[in-house]
């Protein structure tokens, strides 16, 4: 039924029909129909659903002619969608030529076995177009035809130690790319789930993989990992060192490829995100989004990620002049059609912090009121992560603040500093947020009183100040604007007088 | 167009699972024109495509028909490799099929269409399973962890598919070292190398690799790679009794297989039986050859094998008319077709034994087939002799014949004109250790002409000739045909004595 959902758009009903295997009944093809008018009027019709309105009120959604239905719906719709349309051009992308390497081996694969001399020569061929486009696994088993031929049915010497020799090389890249493969796939998954990464990853052996093979799979996954590790230790030299080298190779041999440019210079952007570096960031960010939009095969949950990574470069440098250009690039991109529902909360935390950052610029304010309010009209139910919740609550308080609210403000302190653990450890993954929390919460005690407030929280600050922000794997940290330039707005909204009565209770 | 055509005759075998919509010369565009001629089988050359498209007078250099075919190259292999079901029990199309899954999905994967790509893969990766494709179960594999670690992420269903795609990269890399070893050891054969039996270590890494590799993977490619290079290292070493038991073990294994099975036994077999004659077991080769239906090879692809060494092995045991009997089933003409041309003189070379055998009076039961009743001396030297570059090889037994034939026909002057040219050929092809076997029997059949053709003095005087020829093993060449003594040689002395007796 996804496959269905997800291809009904790009296919229609007619090409559909045309790839049924069996001729369809009349009473079938009103099934046929009958679904797609379904997925056309409502998409996201479950399984339950559709058994229902297809063959009455009592079936569920196993019962077996649905799900046989369901099964050569899809597969007629995947053979529609997957049309051959093959373009002649001299110089195909690497993925195109991969397709007709790939294509091409099939057929001489299902040809007789005979060893003539034109099949030699497309043989040889594949082997050198596999090359070229860095297919390893096609160029090995092409080798290996035409070891069998050499050494067997047109039996050649030179030849045959020739093939071996190649075939060797072949085994040790494609132990290569599956190393580093399999690195690369490890990370992402310690990376999403939040776990440790895997003690016996093999990064000597990728680091001197991606020096000895200049080959795009070892380039990609093997920079992608060292990239991944050196940021998760916080490495930013060695980080921009591996992700600038892939770029390069990328940039120089595959320049056609989008995929490994997107992804390096988004690592590139975070890590200058997390150096604080906005110049150089901007500059990465600007090609990123180029690329993005170039790009036919960009989704839109790629776009929006691009971005998203603008934006924490703009408030983690404290960048305010962009605003509006990030703001035109979601606009163009989409608007909300950009963002993941899950993720609304999120964004809507951006947009305040921004608005936080652009206080004295109304045309921003404006738009990025725009944006809140579609997030807010199309999210049914917006969820805010805790870190988000506690940053959403900082933001209302500096508002508060600005606006000389400063009971409404303590209330929120008051809130605030329930959710603080008695005593601050350095080890804690939040430990930057939980100091700014305190500072925070210090000025509640001082009324507000800036001198006060800066008697009461130096040692605090001087703590705060030994460390440094940092950036998650993913890239998407809590700190989206630098506490330290936060309570510096802070300290700009406090009073220089005193209350009658204190505002926050012992 | 030879390229063209080489691909089309992929077309052959797949074309009944394809949608090509048919021709429409009318709305087609010259592309699909010049595809349809292809396919078609309508055009055979450059100029006829040409003329066929453009009109005649154009010929194949005609610059827009060189475009078009250099177009045609990359529409071709796009329009005919489709998606295509899998056909009941044909491992080839499985393997189309799985490589156009595999394919499939990776278009789906370009364009975001993850669920369609999930689909597809799991397809590639089941379909590569059962054919023992392990680079597409491995990519397959490795495309499934990139869509449970990112857009469908799910961390037990990664973890399923990530150690698919090692243990298919393992099993990878496995295949083709075995592959690697054996097409060298291949090699070796046909430069018939004689390092194999003086350098015994040099093959003992490959031959630790194949067990630890045999030990730990299974299937029908590391069975066959596998225990058909330990065969044939111990056959080349001449140590037939661990061959066999190698070969035996290959047996038991390649029951267990799924995919190649029946194509695996029929090989394991015949390896086997290979090993039995070179052992001199022949009573357990033919048993064996009687069993194979209990392996479902009764209905064999290729029949001759087994009637080869079933003949073998009567001609061995002493039973010459059932052999006689077994030979009348033999097509010269589809042993080539299905064979080799090789193949087709080995029967030769057996014909013309079993004619002196005839003309002896060993086959006075039975009435021989025509190709043993009619055989001509001479139409069979001009057969055999165009297929034999190799100066040892079937000239040994041409030799041999020749010499049995001029005595059977008692023709003692020939006979005599041809000994000195058998005691050059002896000591210019036959010195080495190999051949001492070939060169000793040929220098008794010589020895003829000085005992003045008498049996019992040419029997008393080879007596030890004779023991010694029985001490000797046969090492020749051991692996390919010609090396084979269709008659053993102890039992040839007494039928070449009997011949000059009558």
């Amino acid at each position: 039924m996804k496959v269905l959902q997800e291809l009904f758009p790009h296919v229609n009903l007619l090409n559909v029909l045309q790839h049924m295997e069996d001729d369809c009944t009349p009473k079938y093809l009103k099934r046929i129909r009958q679904l797609f008018q379904r997925l056309r009027d409502a998409s996201e019709t479950n399984e339950t659903e559709m058994v229902r309105l297809l063959y009455g009120d009592s079936r569920t959604s196993s019962h077996p002619p649905f799900q046989e239905l369901l099964t050569k719906t899809s597969v007629a719709a995947i053979k529609a969608f997957v049309l051959p349309s093959a373009r002649h051009t001299s110089s195909p992308s690497r993925r195109a030529m991969i397709q007709r390497c790939e294509r091409a081996y099939a057929l001489l694969y299902m040809t007789s076995e005979r060893s003539t001399e034109t099949r030699i020569k497309l043989w040889r061929q594949l082997v050198k177009s596999a090359r070229q486009c860095h297919h390893i696994p096609l160029e090995l088993e092409c080798l290996q035809v035409l070891q069998a031929i050499y050494g067997y049915r047109s039996f050649d010497e030179t030849l045959l130690e020739d093939t071996e020799t190649k075939i060797r090389r072949c085994f040790d890249e494609n132990s290569a790319i599956t190393r580093c493969k399999m690195a690369a796939m490890d990370l992402r998954i310690a990376s999403t789930e939040g776990t440790p990464y895997p003690r016996n990853i093999p990064a000597e052996e990728i680091i001197s993989a991606i020096r000895q093979y200049d080959l795009y799979d070892i380039q990609y996954y093997g920079g992608e990992m060292l990239t991944q590790l050196s940021i998760h230790q916080q490495d930013w030299r060695e980080a921009l060192n591996y992700s600038g080298g892939a770029l390069t190779f990328f940039r120089e041999n595959f320049p056609k490829e989008r995929q490994p440019l997107v992804h390096f210079l988004y690592n590139q952007v975070l890590i200058f995100t997390a150096l604080l570096d906005f110049s150089q960031g901007w500059s990465r960010w600007k090609d990123l989004l180029r690329l993005c939009k170039r790009g036919k095969t960009s989704s839109a949950t790629q776009l929006g990620k691009v971005i998203e990574v603008g934006i924490v470069l703009a408030l983690r440098c404290g960048n305010a002049k962009t605003t509006s250009k990030l703001l035109l690039a979601i606009e163009d991109g989409g608007g909300v059609k950009l963002i993941p529902e899950r993720e609304y909360g999120r964004w809507l935390t951006y947009l305040r912090s921004l608005a936080l950052l652009n206080n004295d610029r109304p045309d921003v304010l404006e738009m990025i009121a725009t944006q809140e309010r579609r997030i807010q009209r199309e999210g049914k139910k917006i969820v805010f992560r805790r870190e988000d919740e506690q940053i959403m609550a900082i933001i209302e308080c500096l508002q508060l603040l600005r606006g000389q609210s400063f009971r409404k403000a303590a209330v929120i302190v008051t809130t605030l500093r329930d959710s603080l653990p008695k005593r601050l450890s350095p080890d804690h993954p939040e430990y930057r947020l939980q100091l700014f929390l305190r500072l925070l919460v210090e000025s509640g005690y001082a009324n507000f009183h800036r001198a006060a407030t800066l008697r009461k929280t130096s040692k605090i600050l001087k703590r705060l100040r030994t460390t440094g922000p940092g950036i998650t794997d993913d890239g998407i940290d809590t700190e989206l604007i630098v506490y330290e330039h936060l309570w510096e707005i802070l300290l700009l909204t406090l009073t220089e007088k005193a209350p009658r009565l204190p505002y926050l209770a012992n | 167009m030879d390229q063209l055509l080489e691909l089309k005759t992929g077309y052959d075998k797949i074309g009944h699972l394809l949608e090509l919509p048919p021709a429409d010369k009318d709305n087609d565009s010259l592309l699909d024109q010049f595809f349809y001629l292809v396919i078609g089988g309508e055009v055979l050359t450059d100029a006829e495509a040409s003329a066929k498209l453009y009109g005649s007078g154009k010929n194949g250099s005609y610059a827009p028909y060189q475009k078009l075919k250099s177009k045609l190259k990359v529409y071709l292999p796009y329009r005919l490799c489709q998606l295509v079901p899998q056909g009941p029990g044909e491992g080839r199309i499985s393997i189309f099929s799985a490589r156009m899954h595999l394919l499939s999905a990776r278009t789906c994967m370009a364009s975001n269409k993850i669920m369609a790509a999930e689909w597809l893969l799991l397809e590639a990766f089941r379909l590569g399973k059962t054919v023992e494709q392990f680079r597409v179960v491995k990519e397959a594999a490795g495309e499934l962890c990139e869509l449970y670690a990112g857009p469908l992420y799910n961390l037990s269903e990664f973890f399923k598919y990530r150690k698919e795609f090692q243990q298919n990269a393992e099993l990878e890399k496995a295949v083709g070292t075995l592959q690697l070893h054996y097409y060298n050891l291949r090699g070796v054969e046909i430069k018939k190398d004689r390092r194999l039996q003086t350098l015994d270590t040099n093959f003992q890494p490959i031959i630790d690799e194949t067990m630890a590799l045999l030990k730990k993977h299974n299937g029908s490619k590391v069975v066959n790679y596998g225990y058909g290079l330990l065969q044939s290292i111990f056959i080349l070493k001449g140590d037939f009794a661990t061959a066999r038991e190698y070969a035996e073990e290959a047996l038991e294994k390649a029951k267990e297989l799924t995919y190649l099975k029946r194509g695996i036994l029929a090989i394991k077999l015949s390896s086997l039986i290979l090993i039995l004659s070179k052992l001199g077991k022949y009573e357990e080769c033919l048993s064996l050859i009687n069993r194979r239906e209990d392996l479902g090879l009764a209905q064999s692809s290729s029949p001759y094998v087994y009637l080869f060494y079933r003949i073998l092995s009567l001609l061995a045991l002493g039973r010459y008319e059932e052999s006689v009997a077994e030979s009348g089933r033999i097509d010269l003409e589809e042993v080539e077709k299905l064979h080799s041309a090789e193949y087709a003189a080995s029967f030769r070379v057996i014909f013309a034994y079993q004619h002196v055998l005839g003309r002896l009076g060993y086959l006075d039961q039975i009435d021989p087939p025509k190709q043993v009743k009619k055989f001509r001396f001479n139409r069979f030297m001009n057969q055999v002799q165009l297929l034999e570059k190799n100066k040892q090889g079937y000239n040994i037994h041409l030799r041999i014949i020749e010499l049995i034939y001029l005595a059977v026909n008692k023709k003692y002057d020939t006979f005599i004109d041809k000994t000195e040219g058998v005691e050059k050929y002896v000591v210019r092809y036959l010195s080495k250790p190999d051949h001492q076997r070939n060169g000793l029997f040929l220098k008794m059949l010589a020895s003829a002409t000085k005992h003045n053709f008498d049996p019992e003095v040419i029997a008393q005087e080879e007596q030890e000739s004779f023991d010694t020829l029985k001490s000797l093993d046969n090492v020749a060449f051991l692996m390919d045909l010609p090396s084979t003594e269709f008659i053993p040689y102890d039992q040839l002395w007494p039928i070449f004595l009997a011949a000059l007796k009558e």
